[in-house]
């Protein structure tokens, strides 16, 4: 009895102490609103650099492995950092996720609303949209920091709309320095970079051409099985996120434009054809058997083993890679790639890859920087500064060839990559020579180059690859049927995260287990049913409301 | 300490300001008896104070719209329309079903796996091999997730070590991470694997904690091992076992998604997806903290009911509870 009366009077006494301590505390004061930003100063003249300034800027971004981190812990120790410091004058203190935790590092950031002054991330698929970010007040719209501080990037997208378009909200808010594919004069060359390709040594030995059309693949795949020994002749990884097949019937996984309807791929009856065929390959054992399990590592076990012929992959990560290391044991290796397969010979897929398959153009993927609410007004100043610098015609330069004498020579007016690039020294491969020097071979706020690709891409087959799927880039009947580039409010992108987490997990499911034979056809009828029941039709209007946002940008 | 918990107390009526009053006092006088007990007691108080309660207040962005510019005080309220959300879900119920099975899975073969492996440990007698033997069941223990995930595919695959088992005794080859039947084995038998040894560790205390004594005078009655270990060890460390259980029955609606996340795909979501996962997913579309909130809120009020349930049951049954 005693010991118990103790006990209370303990838990008491704790939570006593609680509510004096809540009470005490209290509400914590509100934050402060966003101080307005100062009225434009004039624009200054080109010749700034070096500034003069104590400011240390800190400046968030992912080390890219194996490109940066296989042989530095810290931006700053790259020759290129090194040299971009000493031409602005500005200091920067880069801070680094540690490898693979990425988006957990960023998460985390956003969450605590704990940023460094530049943070470089895939700010255009923020999700939720860019605009979001605004408003929860993680970074700043630029409009007046780029008129004041950022002349070189303002110029680059005056004179581009096209870029500029698809560098701001719905609203005209400029909202990070962007990733720009050089696209001018319709040149492609940045714009195509992963494709459909297979072994053409193989093909050449059973005297086969490289297919184009569905029953070509299916002849090419069952050579495989049969002859070649393939175990999964058709392999890929991320198979919910390929539409490299699908674009013959029509459809994609996601969204499309036809005129100025969106459509939902997997609904329409092209996706079902595209089933159909997609179960008979797999019954026949054309298609992988662990098609849904099937990650990077396990698919390059496959191709170095032999087991898999054909698959879909980036021209250097994928294409050059597998080359490269298959042709240490056997010279012959050649991988090919191809166009889109289409049901008649010579049709043009009703869209191709798309550029960048996503449709989103020379701007919106890969990682762009923004300045955030963090940074106090004369920081501001300077990170626009020290970005606005990649853009300059000296950054451009730099940002995409590095150092002159050391990693590039000028040849006929053409920045050249050096043997030291080709031939490290130390045994570095291309990939991470360059990247010492370069950020061409990653990403970043900077203008890539049409000059680097082929040679960075440097194997004939390459560029051979690139022709063909650029070939397949699609415009049929001079439409374009990628979505735009677009960015939902706030609202919309919560109702749409609850439409399609659901619908999403259906279509997964019902693909793969119609493709795996576990269920019958059918089951796309009844998923699409279900999905209208979930709000597809909803998410299609926001869609549409989006892409008329989109027209109509300043 | 089981025993004098168990024991309910019948407070005298009185009213409540002669409580209070009588109550005040008693505080008073037992501060002045104990007051270096009370100091000593103070950091750990403190600890949970600062990092356990007070950071609560944050739960209420489950019921507002959280926005980091406007903070948690001054985001819009929003009721019960993330929770509502949640329920309405097309999956709800799936992803319940998913959850609680793989919780009861995972008693029923996880939860007596450390005992009776404590159980032999406790049986060898060869020092040097035991204390070897101890070490490598700890081990997985020690593994990172992504590394064990990795371990689990390469045996499962289609030409894993599993597989190729199958075949020697003449069954056919399976993709059995494919197989929405097979998940909830894979899965579990992994969290066995890595867990077992380390969770021995807390009964292999319990057993070093039975009196010696006992088990001689078992000796001169004539029990064997099997009957010590039946009739001495397990009521020994029954205290034990029960309390972990009931700790374990607070969790019942909790999985680790990141398991789960490493060894589903899509073919298998009927019976792998759970709340976990599902949040994850479309944390991909959106960054939702309030729905997120709402979801673990969600989550936590059902454990707590749980563990309520299992200790109430478990003071019904057989005298051993939490309090």
């Amino acid at each position: 009895m005693k010991n118990n009366t103790k006990l209370i009077v303990g838990v008491v006494v704790v939570l006593i102490v609680v509510l004096g301590i809540w009470f005490a505390v209290g509400r914590p004061p509100a934050e402060e609103p966003a101080a307005d930003v100062p009225a434009p100063a004039p624009v200054e003249p080109a010749e700034i650099f070096p500034l003069d300034t104590d400011v240390v800027l800190t400046y968030w971004l992912v080390l890219r492995a194996p490109h940066v981190a296989a042989n530095f812990t810290n931006y700053a120790e790259t020759p290129l950092y090194k040299e971009v410091f000493e031409r602005t004058g500005i200091t920067v203190e880069f801070q680094h996720p540690p490898e693979g935790q990425a988006t957990e590092q960023f998460n985390l950031m956003v969450a605590a609303g704990d940023l460094p002054d530049i943070v470089e991330w895939g700010w255009a698929t923020f999700p939720g949209g860019p605009a979001k970010a605004i408003a929860d007040g993680l970074i700043r719209p630029l409009n007046d920091i780029f008129e004041s501080y950022a002349p070189n990037v303002s110029a680059l997208l005056e004179e581009n709309p096209q870029w500029a378009r698809r560098s701001m909200t719905d609203d005209g808010t400029f909202y990070m320095f962007p990733f720009i594919r050089d696209d001018r004069d319709g040149d492609n060359r940045l714009m195509v970079s992963t494709g459909i390709f297979l072994r053409y040594d193989w093909l050449t030995a059973l005297n086969l051409p490289l297919p184009e059309t569905y029953d070509d693949w299916h002849t090419v795949l069952t050579a495989f099985r049969d002859q070649k020994g393939a175990t999964a002749p058709l392999s890929h990884d991320a198979f919910m996120t390929r539409d490299h097949f699908q674009t013959g019937f029509g459809v994609n996984m996601g969204w499309f434009l036809e005129g100025e309807e969106v459509m939902f791929g997997p609904m329409q009856p092209g996706f079902r054809e595209w089933l159909e065929l997609f179960r008979d390959w797999y019954a026949d054992g054309l298609i992988d058997p662990e098609i849904a399990t099937v990650d990077r590592r396990a698919l390059e076990a496959r191709i170095l083993g032999g087991q898999t012929g054909a698959t879909i992959g980036a021209m250097v990560g994928r294409l050059g890679f597998y080359t490269t290391a298959m042709r240490e044991t056997d010279p012959n290796v050649k991988f090919m790639g191809t166009v889109n397969p289409t049901k008649t010979r010579g049709e043009q897929p009703l869209f191709g890859m798309g550029p960048l398959s996503q449709g989103s153009g020379a701007v919106g993927t890969g990682a762009q920087a923004a300045i955030t609410t963090n940074a106090t007004e004369e920081e501001v100043e300077i990170a626009a500064r020290f970005l606005d610098f990649n853009y300059s015609p000296e950054g451009h330069i730099l940002f995409n060839f590095g150092i002159e004498g050391e990693s590039f020579t000028m040849v006929n007016g053409v920045p050249t990559y050096t043997d030291m690039i080709h031939n490290h020294p130390d045994g570095w491969s291309i990939v991470e020579a360059l990247s010492a020097f370069a950020r061409a071979p990653i990403n970043g706020p900077f203008l890539q180059s049409k000059e680097y690709i082929w040679q960075y891409a440097y194997l004939p087959e390459q560029r051979a690859s690139w022709e063909n799927w650029e070939h397949s880039m699609g415009q049929y009947d001079g439409q374009f049927r990628w979505m735009p580039f677009i960015t939902p409010t706030a609202e919309e992108a919560s109702e749409m995260a609850a439409i399609m987490t659901q619908v999403n997990t259906l279509r997964d499911e019902t693909v793969l287990r119609i493709v795996t034979g576990a269920a019958p056809i059918e089951a796309w009828d009844t998923f699409v049913e279900t999905i209208k029941g979930m709000g597809i039709e909803r998410a299609i209007e926001i869609q549409e409301a989006g892409v008329q946002r989109f027209k109509n940008r300043p | 300490m089981a025993k004098f918990n168990a024991v309910s107390i019948k407070p005298e009526k009185k009213s409540i300001l002669e409580n209070l009053r009588s109550f005040s006092q008693i505080v008073v006088k037992d501060f002045r008896r104990n007051k270096y007990l009370y100091i000593m007691v103070a950091p750990v108080v403190a600890f949970y104070i600062i990092f356990h309660y007070l950071p609560m207040y944050g739960a209420q962005i489950a019921f507002r719209n959280f926005s980091p510019s406007l903070g948690i005080f001054d985001s819009p309220w929003v009721g019960l329309e993330h929770v509502i959300n949640f329920v309405e879900s097309h999956y709800f119920w799936r992803l319940i079903r998913n959850g609680l099975l793989l919780n009861l899975y995972e008693i029923i073969f996880g939860f007596p796996a450390p005992i009776i492996l404590a159980l032999l440990i406790n049986e060898l007698r060869n020092s040097a091999f035991k204390r070897i033997s101890q070490t490598i069941v700890y081990l997985p223990h020690f593994i990172s997730l992504v590394v064990v995930a990795g371990l689990v595919r390469e045996f499962v695959s289609l030409e894993g070590l599993i597989n190729d088992i199958l075949v020697l005794i003449g069954m056919e080859r399976t993709v059995i991470l494919q197989i929405p039947e097979l998940f909830r084995p894979v899965f579990i038998t992994s969290l066995v694997w890595q867990s077992m040894g380390w969770g021995s560790i807390i009964f292999l205390a319990a057993l070093s904690g039975i009196d010696p004594q006992l088990y001689e005078a078992a000796t001169l009655d004539g029990c064997g091992r099997f009957k010590k270990i039946l009739y001495i060890t397990l009521p020994g460390i029954m205290p034990t076992i029960v309390i972990l259980l009931i700790l374990r029955m607070g969790s019942m609606f909790d999985v680790g998604f990141e398991r789960i996340i490493l060894l589903y795909n899509p073919l298998t979501f009927e019976t792998a997806d759970v709340i976990g996962s599902f949040v994850f997913r479309r944390g991909l579309l959106e960054f939702n903290w309030s729905y997120s909130a709402a979801v673990g809120l969600f989550n936590s009020v059902i454990n707590f009911a749980m563990i309520l349930m299992a200790n109430w049951l478990s003071r019904r049954v057989n005298e051993t509870s939490l309090w």
